[in-house]
């Protein structure tokens, strides 16, 4: 019953928000009830694990998943305390008005249920639905701002992702259709993925095939996979940071594990995983390729930030290819990802706040303006491409020890693209945070205190620190891979 | 009533609805569109009651209500209430001629009916509603990609969910009451979200299409 | 028999072209909340023109005297090869010889048209040539669809054969054919929204435009002819969309009648109806109104070549 009790708790969190009348309010508000989002998301996953006494039928049983919303719990919590003190720093310039941050804190909560639902529904229908609605909750939080380029960053948002889930809907109804072809007729009330994989033996190949290509196309629209990318960089550039935080470190994961929930589904029919990893291995070495080439002269930070997004859930979609062995590092890449990409993009926001900009090029020593965040910015940034103790070290080690066995080629070229993507990172970031320049100075120069954020970025390392150490000493491994075998 | 007359009717009616979608391809003006959409629906409507009728599924009814009170009356009203207040030109630019979309539209339907007939053999009797639906769904992503109008492309979203409400009739006789009416609400709601995006880019550029909005590219 | 049911039915369907366009009108005046104009009014109008004395100019040749000739008696052989009342599966009823005639039809109009050399009189030859030939290939189309569905090249024939197989059971797509079809009778018959049968603005007329230099006899000649051509191009695509009550087509004489009564008032209601909703094209637009009825005709042939 704790996911009931998670979604209702969310729900009276934003209706609170709404009814707030002061600043203080709404953030203390926003915070207890993301608290208590956290903690209900907990219980929820120790129920899952069989640790708690409780179980509901009416829920998805994977580890996959529950991983997916303990990460979606912590980077929300995250997000939400990165938040107050940045949403602050908005109202007191008058960038915003409190009314904005009453609906900020209320729309944050229902973007969370969505994606809980999404995660947790067994039924496909309430799936989807729940898919569209993280759409609608985070269209309004991406066209914040209310200018012209947020606007644009909106109707790309609500456009592309609609119309992607739309098509995944008729993958959906062919799985329906699959299930009312199989004889059963009293199965069509309730299609659910538990259902699918029991019956995966009766349904027409022909049929499920069809529905995968559907699905894999309309939800990798919502994880970024490359054609469907376009929407992504302009999205995750545009919207506040922490919420640019939580869009792209679980947003893409939910999607993405709705995709690899189908293509359990379609191997189950099959038989075999060889038809569906292929669709894996070249979206995703394409979305590897394709955001490095916009990454190299990149103007703007945020936007850098979030075409690497695409290429690391690309990454982790080219490693659903490669087996049960490569599901494990792509649940590891997952993880590191979020939180590591969720505390760079809370960290751009006090960059933005300082210095006014989102350009590379009106930024410069942020290292002396803002020690402590630089410190922990250089921290995260080098964790992110992978430097050990990074959970990301292991999960890439990993993918290209599978990869090179069996792909070789493609896997050189996506680890070619890798290399680039690290080096366009360094490029680019370290000029903006060690050199010093006339014209791109810090507005104001007051000096720099520790924050939520600070706090939260910190928190967020230690957790993916703590991690790859597990991960190195042993225990991590075998863990991910017990998670991943619950089903 | 005929059993026999059920195929025929929602064949021709889902045949009207690809050809109201035909036609909406060339039109620029908005109201006109909106009442071709409008009409468009009006058939979907009539499928799902005639599947409520002839099939004894009645829970059909209550989808070709809900179609009929959202898509047939209320989303079109809508977006002429906030077109009117936004006072936004009738006029709207397709990034392609519309002879060119016509024949892309051609090809895109050959596409539907190909991809139904060489994936599910399984079809039977409802193979032509089928390759409609998934044609018609195919026209709207052409429309939502190729209009400059932000409204042309609010209708090609909604022909597309047209397009996928008559597949999914066709194929399982319409899905739970419960998910229907949840994905009902969605797409009302995201089409009310996206013609008040519309309006609110509208007050800050002036233009209801896409010529200020290109400025996200790299 | 057939030969006399067939010469009956044609009598019939030219007696009756004016009161189809009669109809029209008075659904047409309805629908916009006026009383209208009594049924036996294009009669009256037709009447009044053969009494008129008729004024040629001077300017022109026998060209413009043959015209009304021509385009009357195109129109009646139409008429006679068209089942309407009667689908008669002779040999006369080639689907390529009714689009043949039509198309000389239209010449001969041309023709005349511009043989007084009046401004107006060239325009709007130039435009109903234009879009005859915009016309030609969706009729083409369309014929071929229907030939290779049915396997006869014979308007009767067809009728016929979808009398047998309605085509709603056994060939859905034909839906697409048959829009493109009404879309190409709209456009023969210069209705809306094509051309304004009403008009007389310079800016809109194109039939008008080119019987402007007739008078008397010959323009009661042409009028009726256009009317005829109309009538029967209708009720010809409502004998195709529902293909019961149709005399030789298995419809008893009884039956026969009263659907043909039935047809002739629904198909001048749905013009009409349309009529009143749809505004009339600009002239430069009307190709995309042809691409569309063109595609959608491909489309149906398409459909029908492949299943």
């Amino acid at each position: 019953m704790y996911i009931i009790l998670l979604v209702f708790a969310a729900a009276v969190t934003a209706l609170l928000c709404l009814l707030m009348r002061s600043y203080r309010a709404v953030a203390a508000c926003a915070l207890a009830g993301s608290l208590a989002v956290f903690v209900f998301a907990l219980f929820t996953v120790a129920v899952w694990f069989g640790l708690l006494p409780g179980g509901y039928s009416a829920l998805k049983f994977d580890g996959f998943g529950a991983v997916i919303l303990t990460l979606i719990a912590t980077v929300q919590l995250f997000a939400v305390a990165a938040g107050i003190p940045y949403l602050k720093a908005e109202l007191e310039e008058g960038t915003i008005t409190l009314s904005q941050v009453r609906w900020y804190g209320a729309l944050i909560p229902l973007f969370v249920i969505s994606m809980a639902v999404a995660v947790s529904a067994n039924g496909l229908g309430l799936m989807w639905i729940a898919l569209e609605a993280t759409t609608l909750a985070t269209t309004m939080l991406v066209a914040f701002y209310t200018k012209g380029g947020s606007l644009e960053a909106a109707w790309k948002y609500i456009l592309v992702c609609s119309a992607g889930i739309a098509i995944g809907l008729i993958g959906i109804l062919l799985l329906y259709y699959a299930v009312y072809l199989a004889g059963n007729g009293a199965d069509v009330a309730s299609v659910t993925w538990t259902g699918l994989l029991a019956s995966a033996k009766t349904l027409p190949p022909a049929v499920v095939k069809l529905a995968f290509v559907f699905i894999f196309i309309g939800f990798g629209t919502k994880v970024g996979i490359v054609p469907m990318h376009t929407w992504l960089p302009d999205a995750h550039g545009r919207t506040p940071s922490p919420v640019s935080g939580m869009l792209s470190g679980v947003l893409l994961s939910v999607a993405l594990l709705i995709i690899y929930r189908a293509k359990l589904v379609v191997d189950a029919v099959l038989g075999s995983s060889a038809w569906s990893d292929n669709f894996f291995i070249f979206f995703g070495a394409l979305s590897v390729v394709v955001p490095v080439c916009f990454m190299i002269r990149q103007k703007n930070y945020k936007r850098l930030l979030a075409y690497s997004s695409i290429e690391h859930m690309g990454f982790a979609v080219f490693a659903l290819g490669f087996g049960p062995a490569g599901v494990v590092f792509a649940l590891i890449q997952i993880i590191g990802h979020a939180l590591l990409k969720s505390a760079l993009f809370f960290g751009t926001g006090n960059i933005l706040l300082a210095y006014k900009s989102t350009k590379f090029e009106k930024v410069s020593a942020v290292a002396r303006n803002l020690p402590r965040l630089a410190v922990l910015f250089t921290l995260a940034l080098l964790m992110l491409l992978a430097v050990p103790p990074s959970p990301l070290f292991f999960s890439e080690l990993g993918i290209f020890s599978l990869g090179f066995a069996s792909h070789p080629y493609v896997s050189a070229i996506v680890l070619l693209a890798l290399v680039i993507a690290a080096g366009s990172f360094f490029m680019n970031f370290m000029p903006m945070l060690f050199a010093s320049h006339e014209h791109a100075q810090p507005l104001h120069q007051d000096k720099e205190r520790w924050n939520a954020v600070h706090t939260v970025i910190a928190a967020a390392l230690t957790l993916a620190a703590g991690f790859g150490i597990a991960l190195l000493i042993g225990p991590g491994g075998q863990m991910i891979s017990r998670i991943i075998s619950i089903n | 009533m005929n059993p026999q007359l059920y195929r025929p009717l929602v064949d021709v009616l889902a045949g009207l609805m690809l050809v109201s979608g035909v036609f909406m391809l060339g039109r620029v003006r908005v109201r006109s569109l909106l009442r071709l959409f409008a009409a468009q629906s009006f058939a979907l409507v009539l499928i799902a009651a005639s599947g409520a009728v002839f099939e004894a599924r009645w829970h059909l009814l209550i989808t070709a209500g809900l179609v009929f009170a959202i898509k047939v009356v209320f989303l079109p009203l809508f977006m002429v209430t906030v077109m009117a207040r936004g006072r936004v030109g009738e006029r709207m630019t397709s990034s392609m001629r519309p002879a060119l979309s016509m024949f892309i539209a051609l090809a895109m339907v050959i596409l539907g009916f190909y991809l139904t007939t060489s994936l599910i053999p399984t079809l039977g009797d409802n193979f032509f509603v089928a390759a409609v639906s998934i044609s018609l769904a195919l026209l709207g992503l052409l429309m939502l990609m190729t209009r400059k109008g932000l409204y042309g492309q609010i209708v090609g979203f909604l022909i597309l969910e047209n397009g996928i409400f008559t597949l999914g009739l066709a194929l399982t006789g319409g899905m739970p009451l419960l998910v229907e009416v949840g994905v009902f609400f969605d797409v009302t709601i995201g089409a009310i979200l996206m013609a008040l995006l519309t309006y609110r880019v509208h007050g800050e550029t002036r233009r209801a299409d896409t010529e200020n909005l290109e400025t996200l590219i790299d | 028999m057939n030969t006399l049911t067939s010469i009956v039915s044609t009598v019939l369907m030219l007696a009756l072209a004016p009161l189809f366009i009669g109809c029209v009108r008075k659904f047409k005046a309805w629908l916009g909340n006026r009383r209208g104009a009594p049924v036996i009014t294009p009669y009256r109008s037709l009447a009044t023109l053969l009494r008129k004395e008729m004024t040629v100019s001077e300017h022109t040749s026998w060209v413009f005297r043959a015209a009304p000739y021509v385009v009357l008696s195109i129109a009646v052989l139409v008429a006679i090869f068209v089942p309407t009342v009667f689908a008669s599966s002779s040999a006369t009823g080639n689907l390529f010889l009714i689009s043949a005639l039509l198309m000389v039809g239209a010449g001969a109009l041309v023709m005349g048209g511009m043989d007084a050399a009046s401004a107006f009189g060239g325009m709007g030859s130039s435009r109903e040539m234009t879009i005859a030939m915009l016309t030609e290939p969706c009729l083409i189309v369309v014929i071929a669809a229907l030939g290779s569905v049915t396997g006869s090249w014979n308007a009767g024939g067809v009728v016929q054969a979808m009398a047998g197989a309605p085509w709603w059971f056994v060939h859905p797509f034909l839906i697409f054919t048959f829009a493109a079809f009404a879309m190409i009778v709209l456009a023969e018959g210069a209705r809306y929204p094509v051309d304004n049968p009403t008009t007389h603005l310079e800016l809109t007329m194109v039939h008008e435009a080119m019987v402007l230099e007739y008078s008397g006899p010959y323009l009661a000649m042409l009028e009726y002819a256009s009317m005829l051509k109309f009538a029967v191009l209708a009720l010809w695509a409502a004998n195709l969309v529902v293909p019961y009550g149709i005399l030789g087509a298995g419809a008893s004489l009884l039956s026969g009648v009263v659907v043909f009564a039935a047809k002739f008032i629904v198909v001048a209601f749905l013009t009409a109806l349309l009529e009143s909703m749809v505004a009339k094209m600009r002239f430069y637009r009307l190709q995309e109104y042809f691409t569309t009825a063109y595609l959608l005709a491909f489309f149906g042939l398409i459909l029908s070549l492949i299943f």
